[in-house]
């Protein structure tokens, strides 16, 4: 079970007369990439723009943000299993990245109604809309540093929210892996090798993020929300390799968050150090009774323990009940004597009223803080709005509200520490 | 404190705690047909009013009565 990950950093992006990448800038032929989108007849109308770190920027509208990524050796395709892609098992041979950069995913819904937008289920009425800013005081959150192509798309009309993610977000893959192909056939700058081979004589760990489903609003054979291979409904545990997650195994919603994921690249590069990096146990929330909640947690502790864990991550993706199924997890698992480390964020800190956790057992002995995520001040405002195919509302050129606490504010969510809202806490 | 997640309340210690149903209907099961609907409320409103009149040292849940067997359960956690 090895994968080399090869590494081509983009610097900056420009456009010219032919999509490819040299020495860190990444080129666009803006008609290629834009008739990439509008292939699909059904997608009427979309605009394409950059988003550069450092710049006074802000990217609005944003549904989903994706590193292009391409195998060039072994068996499956990068992000697996979504929107009619190849299920076939990946994280093995050779992976192809663009570094430092991301496409952004849009939907502009100007001239949308509230009732047919928010039947999407992924935003909460009331939330913040999505947003990051590239420059300034708040350019902090996990998307603030790469160097970005943004594709805003108008949600084709008479469609489902299942069908107008899966329109959109083909098209979104469409882009990503067109850029990722420039670098298929180069020889990568970086090479990093992840061999995770167990090691003889070394304790194994696993990491169990906890990944919401939202199957209780979509059914269970939606499109919609994070997604396994495809799956997103509300599943028994998943056993995965640290691998396959570095080639997008998890994905949509969080994928750069996902497939670039700190913890799994930290615990795939210490992998044979001090312990064996066994595998990824992905564990879906949002069971409905806590029956349920204790049920599938005691699944994903037997099989952590069948699979030889000694100790485990755990990690939460939102606040609330989601918490909880995290809890129960760790608890399960240290019952089966593995130890258990809980990384988190924090509640919302309430004016200094509301405790970091909402439960914390005896079991939960060793915890890991991303903070609250709180980043205090105003957004200030900025000289370029992107991500929407019109003009933007001018609204959005001004102060934005500070980002009080992560829950519920989708723009600011992160998850597993990736961005530098922390370090405007301490 | 009526909660489909008792373990919640419990745990920041509320004293009385009613186990519902499902997070999205605490007090009650759509998938069941009108009358068996109902009884099913009908008993968990009736685990909260014994609840109240049920002296307690910390925190308790207590468990709506089965279909089957009419018992009350009650667990100190």
């Amino acid at each position: 079970m090895s994968l080399e990950v090869g590494s081509f950093p983009v610097e900056d992006i420009k456009f010219g007369p032919e999509t490819k990448w040299h020495d860190g800038v990444l080129e666009i032929d803006r008609d290629e990439i834009l008739g990439l989108i509008f292939q699909d007849e059904l997608i009427k109308s979309a605009e394409i723009d950059f988003a550069l770190p450092g710049d006074s920027t802000r990217v609005i509208n944003y549904m989903d943000v994706i590193e292009p990524k391409v195998k060039v050796r072994g068996s499956g395709q990068t992000y697996p299993g979504i929107v009619g892609r190849s299920t076939e098992k990946t994280g093995e041979g050779r992976t192809h990245r663009l570094q430092n950069f991301a496409v952004v995913e849009c939907v502009d819904y100007a001239g949308v109604s509230d009732e047919m937008r928010y039947a999407s289920a992924t935003k909460q009425t009331g939330a913040p809309d999505p947003f990051f800013d590239k420059g300034g005081s708040h350019a902090v959150t996990a998307f603030a540093p790469q160097v970005n192509l943004c594709i805003a798309i108008s949600p084709p009309d008479d469609l489902g929210p299942a069908d107008r993610h899966t329109v959109i977000h083909s098209a979104t893959m469409r882009v990503a892996d067109r850029l990722a192909a420039t670098v298929a056939a180069m020889e990568p700058p970086e090479l990093e090798t992840f061999d995770l081979t167990p090691r003889e004589g070394l304790p194994g760990a696993v990491f169990i993020p906890h990944l919401s489903s939202i199957e209780w609003q979509t059914g269970s054979r939606s499109s919609m929300g994070m997604s396994v291979y495809g799956q997103t409904r509300l599943s028994a545990p998943w056993l995965l390799e640290g691998t396959e997650l570095l080639d997008g195994a998890v994905s949509q919603r969080h994928s750069l968050q996902l497939a670039d994921n700190p913890v799994v690249l930290e615990m795939a590069r210490r992998h044979g150090t001090t312990f064996n990096f066994i595998g990824c146990i992905i564990q879906r929330t949002n069971w409905t009774m806590q029956a349920e909640k204790e049920m599938a947690a005691d699944r994903a502790a037997h099989l952590a323990q069948k699979v030889g864990a000694k100790a485990a991550i755990v990690t939460t993706d939102i606040r609330g009940q989601r918490y909880l199924e995290t809890i129960l997890t760790l608890q399960a698992c240290e019952r089966l004597g593995i130890a258990t480390i809980l990384l988190s964020e924090e509640e919302d800190p309430e004016g200094g009223t509301a405790p970091p956790f909402i439960l914390s057992p005896p079991e939960m002995v060793s915890v890991v803080s991303t903070g609250t995520g709180a980043v205090p001040g105003n957004f200030p405002p900025v000289d370029k709005v992107v991500g929407t195919v019109g003009k933007p509302e001018e609204r959005w050129y001004g102060e934005q509200p500070p980002i009080i606490g992560r829950y519920g504010a989708y723009h600011a969510q992160d998850i597993w520490g990736y961005g530098n809202q922390s370090l405007a806490d301490y | 404190m009526m909660s489909a997640l008792p373990m919640i309340p419990l745990a920041v210690g509320a004293n009385r705690v009613v186990r519902g149903v499902r997070v999205e209907h605490v007090c009650g099961d759509p998938g069941l047909s009108t009358e068996l609907d109902r009884a099913l409320s009908h008993r968990i409103i009736e685990a909260a009013i014994r609840a109240i009149q049920t002296p307690v040292d910390g925190p308790t849940e207590f468990i709506p009565a089965d279909t089957a067997a009419d018992k009350e359960a009650a667990s100190v956690s």
